[in-house]
């Protein structure tokens, strides 16, 4: 079971390494962090602040838009060009498919992110900033908002078109991002209707939020490694029950 | 025991923001037997397609059976000693194809070492041997349809499926496709496909099903279903003089003429006399280039079922 799980995964790493609009997008990102340097030169007081700030917007940002990218991308191509009829002929479950294809897109988001972060703190270092654990306990949390991301996209790609799939998940990450002003309006809201309409959003709607230690990277905040452990753990039950989902969807679909 | 059975299949699709209903497959069964070539043909749109995705699992069936192997579709023991090819024309364009028939292996769980040496054999089999290390984006499309011919033989099954396997394909590749399937027919192989290249299917199948708007409206070996009787007989002749040309339309009735180059050719209908046509010929010392009898082949039998089970303004997916 293990080796055709890893047969998927694998192939569609290399499908992800091997395309060049991944690149393009790590380009931009790379290119992003090192102008977050002249940002903070031209901070007189606040260059540590905006460098680190900055950084860690555009890996968050980047790293969602490659989410986004590779959750749908890799699991519709197979679906458009076919290539799904040779996969699913096999004497391979489909839960197995989607399970490897996650995976791969787990593991490109770890190599895609892995030179972001790189770069970023080597940024940083070269500057001499200091290089706390918060620093890297963000960055880890970020791996796991990134892995949320693509876990949506997957589940949206599964019965949806690209376009869609795109602009939801995409809205689900800002409004995820923006959680906890869901919950204010949700108990503050006048009109009863918004107010069941928020609370059914807060419900649904993931807290990214959980996710975020821009704050404490920023000020240099500690934070404890229960909470990370807490909110990795949070994602990576969300993700699975997204998995969960999107292979429901996915058993019980005719390719036509 | 048959190795492909199906029984009553049918399928319906919703398509489209409306859920419009559109009977793909109504009414579906024929047995393949062990070693045997089976063809199904039919119009675009008859339901050939749906009935072999349905077989492979891509598909789930209304109502109906099939069990491959002894096994029932869908489930993974069904679809272990199967090989099949689709009706695509892309492969993960960015893999060598010697990582695109590992891949496969591992789906069917082959182990390292046999991988290894099943990709060499197969790369050999199919002539691409000389293309390793090349991405599939640089094949041609007789390439392509070649390395997708290897991933369905990857795990050496006792069944093939076939899907159009000579579309789209220029007359040296389907050669090469027909002497394939020879080659793995003489191996035991049971192979089950689908064309419209009717002449191909002639050559190389045993039997035959006609699928026509879902339904399957005849099957069996194809010198049951193509007429055994000579329809007409085309003799050539080079110059023929007027005085005996008039004398054998005389002679013989519905006599067929045509002249091409300082040819003719007679056509005798299914009841003349041929010997005693040619007879008159010979003695007339007129040189007889050519007799070629007409019998019914494939796609006489395909338009007539077509035709007749046809219903006019019905839709199709």
């Amino acid at each position: 079971m293990i080796g055709r799980v890893y047969a998927i995964a694998l192939n569609t790493f290399r499908e992800a390494v091997r395309s060049k609009v991944l690149y393009a997008i790590l380009f931009f990102a790379v290119l992003l962090i090192l102008l977050s340097l002249a940002f903070g030169e031209l901070s007189l007081y606040e260059q540590e602040r905006v460098n680190k700030d900055l950084g860690i917007v555009v890996i968050t940002v980047f790293g969602a838009l490659i989410a986004i990218y590779t959750g749908i991308s890799l699991l519709f191509k197979e679906l458009d060009k076919k290539t799904i009829y040779t996969i699913v002929s096999k004497p391979i479950h489909r839960w197995q498919f989607l399970l490897g294809k996650y995976l791969g897109i787990l593991l490109t988001l770890a190599v895609e992110l892995g030179i972001m972060s790189a770069i970023f703190v080597a940024q940083l270092a070269l500057k001499d900033i200091e290089l706390n654990a918060t620093l890297f306990q963000a960055l880890v949390l970020i791996y796991v908002e990134v892995s949320v991301v693509a876990a949506i996209a997957m589940l949206f790609t599964t019965f949806s078109t690209p376009f869609l799939s795109g602009l939801l998940t995409a809205s689900l990450f800002l409004l995820g991002n923006a959680h906890e002003a869901i919950r204010t309006f949700a108990d503050t809201h006048k009109s009863d209707t918004m107010r069941g309409i928020l609370k059914i959003a807060e419900v649904f709607v993931p807290d990214l939020t959980l996710f975020n230690l821009s704050r404490e990277v920023t000020y240099n905040l500690e934070v404890p490694w229960s909470y990370v452990a807490y909110a990795a753990g949070h994602g990576v039950l969300y993700a699975g029950a997204l998995l969960v989902i999107s292979a429901a969807v996915f058993g019980r679909r005719d390719f036509i | 025991m048959s190795v492909i059975k199906v029984t009553n299949l049918a399928k319906t699709f919703s398509l489209g923001f409306r859920r419009k209903r559109v009977l793909a497959v109504r009414s579906v069964s024929f047995s393949v037997e062990k070693g045997e070539v089976f063809g199904l043909i039919g119009p675009n749109g008859a339901g050939k397609t749906t009935t072999i995705k349905m077989m492979m699992g891509l598909v789930s069936q209304d109502h109906g059976t099939i069990d491959i192997l002894g096994k029932p579709v869908p489930s993974l023991e069904s679809r272990s000693k199967v090989g099949y090819l689709p009706e695509i024309s892309y492969y993960y364009d960015y893999l060598k194809p010697e990582e695109f028939l590992d891949f496969y292996a591992r789906l069917f769980g082959i182990p390292a070492k046999a991988r290894k040496r099943r990709v060499d054999e197969l790369l050999d089999k199919v002539g691409l041997a000389n293309a390793k290390g090349k991405q599939l984006r640089k094949f041609s499309k007789g390439m392509l349809q070649r390395i997708g011919l290897a991933q369905a033989l990857i795990a050496d099954p006792e069944v093939i499926v076939l899907d159009e396997p000579q579309s789209g394909l220029d007359p040296i590749g389907r050669k090469d496709v027909a002497d394939l399937i020879d080659e793995l027919k003489a191996a035991g192989k049971t192979i089950f496909f689908s064309s419209h290249i009717l002449p191909d299917v002639e050559r190389i199948c045993d039997r035959v099903a006609v699928i026509v708007e879902g339904k399957i409206v005849d099957v069996g070996p194809l010198n049951r279903l193509l007429n055994p009787r000579t329809l007409s007989t085309e003799i050539a002749t080079s110059l023929v003089p007027e005085d005996l040309a008039e004398k054998l339309r005389a002679d013989f009735q519905n006599l067929g003429e045509k002249q091409h180059d300082g040819l003719r050719t007679f056509v005798l209908p299914e009841s003349s006399d041929v010997s005693a046509f040619l007879t008159h010929l010979l003695g007339a010392n007129v040189e007889v280039l050519s007799v070629v009898p007409q019998r019914e082949n494939l796609e006489d039998v395909f338009v007539r079922e077509a035709l007749a089970n046809t219903q006019p303004n019905e839709e199709q997916p």
